[in-house]
């Protein structure tokens, strides 16, 4: 059975297991991002899913949040995995070169796919 | 449909751009853009205002955002206008994500935007009028 917490209006956290998904919708700027730093702050288990497949716009702040983020759990041991990333994401990614930068962070294109990669780490 | 040009004017608030980049991407879309450029051009279109809001117009809601789109013979032009003080200096150098990377902890991941308008559009040109504000203007050719 899942737990389930909203953030805002664009961002869920949700548990299953031994993974924490996070859902973010919408429009990733500024906002959502504070809204997204509140649920980071919320995480409570090592493997955690990223599902960016409703965003439907997203700033470079907000990614760049996202970003940070993502390293602060790294750092903790946490492992990620982003999923279902949409297009707009996708660009900012593919144009700033991002994912060569950071390590431990897998995208895969499903949930499905991200929840058993997950689930085989560690 | 015949070429004209369409003018919006918005608040310094955030959430507010989303409303000048799905109409400029309808725009587009009807004009016959191809889908991987209005893609691009929704996310240059985005920075740009984010970056009036906030360079220019310092998220004061008074202040408003001005954005004029028009498509004509196979090119779209986009121009972002603020209300700020039109000192520029723009620098459309690509960021150093590795650096920035490394240096997470103690400087913010960012400025992002003009290497992400120059890379995602045909052409970019930012110019500034003192005390007339920032004009940010961004071109895609189908």
């Amino acid at each position: 059975m899942s737990k389930s917490k909203s953030f805002g209006k664009n961002v869920v956290l949700e548990g299953h297991g031994e993974i924490d998904s996070l859902y973010i919708s919408n429009n990733l700027d500024g906002k959502t991002s504070e809204d997204v730093r509140l649920a980071f702050g919320e995480i409570k288990k090592e493997k955690v899913l990223i599902n960016l497949g409703q965003v439907r716009l997203t700033s470079s702040r907000g990614l760049a949040t996202l970003l940070s983020l993502m390293l602060e759990g790294e750092e903790e041991g946490v492992i990620f995995a982003l999923c279902e990333v949409s297009e707009p994401c996708m660009i900012i990614l593919n144009t700033m070169n991002i994912m060569e930068y950071i390590e431990g962070v897998e995208i895969l294109d499903t949930t499905e796919n991200a929840m058993k990669w997950l689930s085989e780490q560690g | 449909m015949e070429a004209g040009t369409v003018t919006t004017s918005i608040p310094s608030i955030e959430g507010y751009e989303e409303i000048v980049v799905e109409s400029i991407a309808t725009t587009a879309r009807l004009f016959g853009i191809s889908a991987k450029k209005i893609n691009n051009l929704r996310v240059a279109v985005n920075e740009a205002c984010i970056n009036a809001m906030e360079h220019g117009n310092n998220y004061d809601p008074s202040k408003s955002i001005v954005v004029s789109y028009a498509c004509k013979d196979n090119n779209m032009i986009v121009t972002v206008k603020d209300s700020g003080s039109g000192k520029v200096h723009p620098d459309f150098r690509r960021p150093d994500v590795e650096e920035q990377v490394k240096k997470f902890k103690t400087e913010r991941i960012g400025g992002w935007g003009l290497f992400l308008m120059k890379s995602l559009v045909d052409e970019v040109d930012i110019s500034g009028s003192e005390g007339k504000g920032t004009t940010a203007i961004l071109k895609i050719s189908n």
